[in-house]
C-alpha cells in the first residue's frame, strides 16, 4: 500500500514539477522555485496520508497565481498563503509520529530557508537543518511544528557559531527545569539584549512555553510569509509599522559624514516634512545613539538605523535597532529578503529650508544619508 | 453590514447544524481563519500587495462558508443535527448574506421588469406598466433607463404590458410591501430556502445516504446556478421549488402536492408547461385519466398562446443541428455550459447515462423536462440570453443533483474536490462582481478573457464556444461523448490536470489560426465593438470591430495567407505590416485574402474608409 502510494506521488510530483516550470514566466527566485514548492506540497501530502485528492489540488491552485497574477508582491503572498495552508493542513491531518514531524520539519525547513537557491550556503544550512531536527528529536513530537520552525527561522547563519542556536535551544528543552522558569530567564535577557539577541530569545521562549490553540492561526499566517522568509526572521514585527513612500516623495540621496551639513529648500505652503533617512556603516551604533540633526532635532539610532543592517550577513553582529516606523521598501527574497531599514521622520510646520548635520562624533566611514524628502 | 451579517450567520449556523466537541472544534477553526485573515491583512500595506479589498473579504467568506459546509459533511453523523428544516434555515441565513452582495449593482437583465410588475400591481392594482416607465425616478429598480423589451405586448388603448408572466410579481408583493427591493428578492430567496428543504426531502426519500447528502448539499444550494438565482429576481428558483415538489407529490401520489406545484411552475413561466405535459401524463395511472388531462391542458395550452407573447410557431422543434450545438452547448460551453459554470452537475449528465441504475425520481424528474429540453436546445438563445448562466435548466439542477448523489460515492475524491475548488472560485467571483454574471454572448468567457487580457494572447480559443463555433467545441464534443461512453472515474485526472494547465498554459500565449477581432486579447487602439455592448439579442450577431482611418489593431497571428472577414459601406483600405490593402465595399459580410508577414505580433491600420472587421483565418 504505503510502496503504491509513494510511487503515486513521486509520478504526481515529477508531472506537476515539470508542468509547474513552464507555467511560471516571471524571473523572481520564488516564482522559479515553484517546481520545488510543488514537491514540498507532494511530501506533505504523502506524509499526511489522508485526503491526497485536497493536496493534489493545492498543487494546481499554485499555478493560479502563477498564470493569473501579474503584480509581484500579491502573486508571492497566493503562493505563501496556498503553500501555508497546504503545510498547515497536512500537519492538522497527518498522523502523529516522530517520522511525520521530522519530514515536516525538514519541508518546512526547506521552505523557509533554502530558497532562493542561489543564496544558499549548503554546509551551513544542513547544519541548521540537523539542529532543526535536534530539536524536533529533543520535543519529541510535543512542540507544535510552526513554533518549532521558528527556531530554524530565527537562527543566523553568521557567523558560523550561531549555527549552534538550534543545538542550543535541544539542550534547553531537555534540561529537567519548569520551562516557565527557563522562560522567563531568557525573557529577562531578552529586555537587556541587543535586538539580534533579544529575536533569538523570544525564539526560545515560544519554543518553551508554547501550547496548540489559536495562536496557531498566527503562526500559519507568519509562515504564509516564507516568499519573505528573511522579513519574518529578522524584520517581524518591525515590517508592520512599515509605511510605503508617497507618491510625491522627492528623491535627495545625500550623505553627510561626521560633522557635515547640508540643506534642502521647502517649498512654500509646505505644513509638514516627512524625511526618509539611513545611516551607513553605523552597524555598530547601539540605540539612543545621535547619529546627526534636522533643523536641531536629534536623529538617533531607534529613528533611524543602517539601511542594511537587517541583511542575514549583518544581522547578529548589528547593534541596531529597526526604525519605529521603517520605509515598506522590502529587498531580495525567501530567506535572503531584508527591510531596507531607513526610518521615516516627521518634521512639522519647517522653516524655509531643512538643515541636515551629522553628528561630529561618528566614527570613521559612518555617515547620515537622506535618501528623500515628502512635503505636505 | 454585509460583514456582520455574514459574522451573524456563519456563527448561527454552527449552533442549527453541529453540536458537542464537532461545534467546539469548529469554532477554533473558524476564530483561527479571522486571526489568520487579520493577521495577513497587516502586511498588506507594508508589502504594497495590491489587491481588492472588497474580493478578499468576499472570498474568505466564501472559503470559510465552504469549509463549515465541509467540515459538516466530514464530521461523525453523532456530532451533527441535520434535517430538512435546519438545513433550509441554514440556507436561508446564507442568503440573507448574499442579499446585499447582489445588490452592488442594481438589478439587470428581466429582473427589473418583473419588479415594475409587482410595483404596478401594488400601487394601480394592474399590468399596464405605461406610467411606471414614466416614472421610473419613484421606482424600487433603482434603473432609470428603463425602456420596454422588445416584443412587449400593447393593449388596445395604449397599455404597456410585460412579456413576463405576473405570478411572480404577484408573489413577490408581501416582500416588496416589506422592505421593496430587497424585500422583493428575500422572497426569492424565501423560495430558494423551501427549496432546499424539498431537495433534501427529495434526496430522503430516493435513499440518498445522509452523509452524501450533506457532501452534495452545499454544492446545490451554494453553489451555481442556484445560488446566483437564489438572491435575484429571477422565477427560475421558485421555479425549481414547484418542480421539485411536483415530482415529490407524484411520487408519492399526492395531488394535494403536486397539482399546486404544477399549477404554480407553469404560472411562473409558461415553457415550462412542456415540463408540465409530461409530468401530468405520467401522474395518472391509468390512460383515461391521463386522455382528460390532456383534453384540459389543450385549452388551457390554447389560451395560453393566444394570451402571451410566444408564438405556435415555436412549438415546430429546430434542426438537428442546432440541437447538437444547444445541447454540447449547455453541457461545455465555456460561458455557459455546465462544465465550466456548475461543474459538480457534470455528475448529474453522466447519471443519465447510467439510466436503469438512477432513482425513481431522477429518471420521472429527467424525462419531464425532455419534451422542453428538446424546445429549448436547439433555440438561438439556448444559452440563457442576459442573465447568469444557466438561466433555462435551473429549474432542473436538483434533479441532476439527485443523479450526482447516487454516484457519489462511485466518484474518486479528485474530481469532487476539483469542481468544488472550481466552484469556490466561481462563487467568490460572482459575489464579488455581480454584474459579470451577465455577460455578453461574444464566446468568450470571464477566464479566457481574463488571461487574454494580461497575457495579450488569445486564451479564449482554448475554452469551448458554441456561442461562437470554434474548434475546441468540436474536440470538447467528442471527447465528452467516448468519456460518458467509458467508466471515466477510473482514470487518474489529478494526475492529468497538472499537465493540462502547462500545456495549455504554453498553447495559449502562441497565436492561433482565428483571430476575432473584438476579442479581448486584440490591443484596440480606437474604433469600437460591433454590435454595442447591450445589444438586444447580441448573440444574433456576427460580432466584430469597427475601425475607422487612424485606427489600428494589434494581435498575435501566424504568418502566411490568411482570410479576412468584414464587412464595409464603402471601399476601405487596411494595412498590415507593409503591405496595403483595399476592401471592397460589401453586401453584408466580404472576405479579402491578406499576407502575414511574420509569426507574432501583427499590426493592422485602417489607412482610409469605416470597416467592420469579423475575423481572419489562417489558411
Amino acid at each position: 500500500m504505503r510502496g503504491s502510494a509513494v510511487a503515486e506521488w513521486v509520478a504526481y510530483a515529477i508531472v506537476a514539477a515539470i508542468a509547474g516550470h513552464f507555467v511560471t514566466l516571471f524571473p523572481t527566485p520564488i516564482d522559479r522555485a515553484l517546481p520545488f514548492v510543488i514537491v514540498l506540497m507532494c511530501v506533505c501530502g504523502y506524509v499526511a496520508e489522508r485526503f491526497p485528492a485536497l493536496f493534489q489540488i493545492a498543487v494546481l491552485l499554485l499555478f493560479v497565481p502563477a498564470i493569473f497574477l501579474a503584480d509581484e508582491h500579491t502573486r508571492l503572498l497566493a503562493y505563501g498563503v496556498i503553500a501555508a495552508g497546504t503545510f498547515a493542513f497536512a500537519v492538522a491531518v497527518a498522523p502523529n509520529t516522530l517520522r511525520g514531524w521530522l519530514t515536516f520539519t525538514v519541508v518546512g525547513v526547506l521552505l523557509l530557508r533554502w530558497i532562493p537557491f542561489s543564496q544558499v550556503v549548503v554546509w551551513r544550512e544542513v547544519v541548521v537543518l540537523v539542529g532543526a531536527i535536534a530539536v524536533a528529536l529533543a520535543a519529541q513530537a510535543r512542540l507544535p511544528a510552526p513554533h518549532l520552525l521558528a527556531v530554524a527561522l530565527a537562527t543566523p547563519i553568521f557567523p558560523a557559531r550561531m549555527l549552534l542556536f538550534p543545538f542550543f535551544v535541544a539542550v534547553v528543552l531537555l534540561i529537567p527545569v519548569p520551562r516557565i522558569a527557563t522562560a522567563g530567564a531568557f525573557a529577562v535577557a531578552a529586555c537587556f539584549a541587543r535586538y539580534s539577541i533579544a529575536v533569538l530569545c523570544v525564539v526560545v521562549i515560544i519554543a518553551l512555553i508554547s501550547r496548540p490553540g489559536l495562536l496557531h492561526a498566527i503562526a500559519i499566517a507568519l509562515f504564509a510569509l516564507w516568499p519573505w522568509s528573511g522579513i519574518v526572521a529578522r524584520g517581524f514585527p518591525a515590517i508592520l509599522f512599515a509605511e510605503p513612500a508617497f507618491a510625491n516623495s522627492v528623491p535627495v540621496w545625500m550623505a553627510a559624514g561626521r560633522g557635515q551639513s547640508l540643506s534642502i529648500d521647502v517649498p512654500p505652503d509646505t505644513h509638514a516634512v516627512t524625511i526618509t533617512a539611513s545611516a551607513s556603516n553605523a552597524t555598530a551604533l547601539k540605540p539612543g545613539r545621535v547619529v546627526g540633526w534636522v533643523d536641531g532635532k536629534p536623529i538617533r539610532i531607534g529613528e533611524i538605523a543602517d539601511f542594511g543592517f537587517m541583511r542575514r550577513e549583518h544581522f547578529f553582529a548589528s547593534r541596531n535597532r529597526p526604525p519605529r516606523t521603517p520605509l515598506a521598501d522590502v529587498h531580495e527574497y525567501g530567506a535572503s529578503a531584508w527591510l531596507h531599514t531607513a526610518g521615516r521622520i516627521r518634521v512639522s510646520h519647517p522653516m524655509n529650508s531643512l538643515r541636515f548635520t551629522a553628528a561630529a562624533d561618528l566614527p570613521p566611514g559612518t555617515r547620515l544619508q537622506i535618501e528623500a524628502v515628502e512635503f505636505e | 453590514m454585509t460583514l456582520a451579517l455574514f459574522v451573524a450567520a456563519s456563527i448561527a449556523s454552527p449552533f442549527l447544524l453541529l453540536r458537542g466537541l464537532a461545534l467546539r472544534r469548529w469554532f477554533a477553526i473558524y476564530a483561527g481563519a479571522w486571526i489568520l485573515l487579520g493577521v495577513l491583512a497587516l502586511f498588506v500595506r507594508p508589502l504594497q500587495i495590491q489587491i481588492d479589498p472588497y474580493l478578499a473579504i468576499v472570498t474568505f467568506g466564501v472559503c470559510v462558508t465552504a469549509a463549515f459546509f465541509a467540515f459538516v459533511a466530514m464530521t461523525d453523523p453523532i456530532d451533527v443535527r441535520w434535517s430538512a428544516n435546519r438545513a433550509a434555515i441554514v440556507t436561508a441565513l446564507f442568503y440573507a448574506v448574499a442579499i446585499p452582495l447582489m445588490l452592488r449593482t442594481p438589478i439587470d437583465g428581466d429582473e427589473p421588469y418583473y419588479l415594475l410588475e409587482t410595483e404596478s400591481l401594488v400601487r394601480d392594482h394592474d399590468l399596464d406598466l405605461s406610467n411606471q416607465y414614466r416614472d421610473l425616478a419613484h421606482s424600487a429598480t433603482g434603473r432609470t433607463d428603463l425602456a420596454p423589451e422588445l416584443g412587449d405586448p400593447v393593449g388596445k388603448h395604449g397599455e404597456q404590458y410585460s412579456r413576463h408572466e405576473p405570478f411572480l410579481a404577484l408573489l413577490m408583493i408581501p416582500g416588496y410591501l416589506i422592505g421593496k427591493l430587497a424585500g422583493a428578492i428575500a422572497t426569492i430567496a424565501l423560495f430558494g430556502a423551501l427549496l432546499a428543504r424539498s431537495t433534501v426531502r427529495l434526496f430522503e426519500d430516493e435513499g440518498i445516504d445522509e452523509n452524501t447528502t450533506r457532501g452534495m448539499f452545499p454544492f446545490i444550494m451554494f453553489g451555481p446556478p442556484i445560488v446566483f438565482y437564489a438572491a435575484r429576481i429571477w422565477p427560475e428558483v421558485p421555479a425549481a421549488f414547484c418542480f421539485v415538489e411536483a415530482v415529490r407529490g407524484v411520487r408519492q401520489r399526492k395531488l394535494g402536492r403536486w397539482i399546486p406545484a404544477l399549477l404554480g411552475l407553469v404560472l411562473l413561466k409558461l415553457r415550462f408547461v412542456l415540463v408540465a405535459i409530461v409530468l401530468l401524463l405520467r401522474a395518472f395511472r391509468k390512460k383515461w385519466h391521463a386522455a382528460v388531462a390532456g383534453l384540459i391542458a389543450i385549452p388551457i395550452v390554447v389560451v395560453a398562446f393566444t394570451g402571451s407573447v410566444h408564438r405556435w410557431n415555436e412549438l415546430i422543434p429546430g434542426s438537428p443541428a442546432a440541437m447538437l450545438r444547444g445541447l454540447f452547448g449547455l453541457l461545455l460551453d465555456g460561458a455557459a455550459g455546465i462544465l465550466f459554470q456548475a461543474p459538480i452537475y457534470v455528475l448529474g449528465v453522466i447519471a443519465i447515462a447510467r439510466w436503469r441504475t438512477m432513482p425513481a425520481a431522477f429518471r420521472l424528474g429527467i424525462a419531464s423536462a425532455t419534451l422542453y429540453l428538446i424546445y429549448l436546445v436547439p433555440r438561438s438563445e439556448w444559452h440563457g440570453g442576459w442573465s447568469p448562466p444557466l438561466r433555462y435548466i435551473v429549474f432542473l439542477m436538483p434533479f441532476l443533483a439527485l443523479g450526482a448523489a447516487s454516484l457519489w460515492q462511485r466518484i474518486a475524491a479528485g474530481p469532487i474536490v476539483a469542481a468544488a475548488a472550481w466552484t469556490i472560485a466561481l462563487v467568490a467571483h460572482g459575489m464579488a462582481y455581480p454584474w459579470r454574471l451577465f455577460h455578453i454572448q461574444n464566446g468568450e468567457n470571464v477566464v479566457g478573457e481574463t488571461l487574454s487580457t494580461i497575457w495579450y494572447s488569445d486564451f479564449s480559443r482554448l475554452f469551448p464556444s458554441f456561442i461562437r463555433m470554434n474548434f475546441a467545441a468540436i474536440v470538447a464534443s467528442v471527447i465528452v461523448v467516448i468519456l460518458i461512453a467509458i467508466p471515466w472515474w477510473r482514470v487518474r485526472w489529478m494526475w492529468i490536470a497538472p499537465a493540462v494547465v502547462a500545456v495549455a498554459f504554453v498553447a495559449g500565449r502562441r497565436p492561433g489560426n482565428r483571430i476575432e477581432f473584438e476579442d479581448a486579447h486584440v490591443i484596440h487602439r480606437g474604433g469600437e465593438l460591433y454590435p454595442t455592448e447591450f445589444q438586444v439579442q447580441r448573440f444574433a450577431y456576427r460580432g466584430g470591430w469597427v475601425v475607422r482611418q487612424g485606427d489600428s489593431l494589434s494581435f498575435l497571428a501566424r504568418e502566411g495567407a490568411s482570410k479576412l472577414q468584414y464587412s464595409a459601406p464603402a471601399d476601405s483600405i487596411i494595412q498590415i505590416g507593409r503591405d496595403a490593402y483595399v476592401l471592397p465595399a460589401t453586401k453584408g459580410y466580404g472576405e479579402v485574402r491578406v499576407t502575414l508577414p511574420h509569426s507574432g505580433r501583427i499590426e493592422l491600420h485602417c489607412l482610409g474608409g469605416t470597416v467592420n472587421l469579423d475575423r481572419m483565418d489562417h489558411e
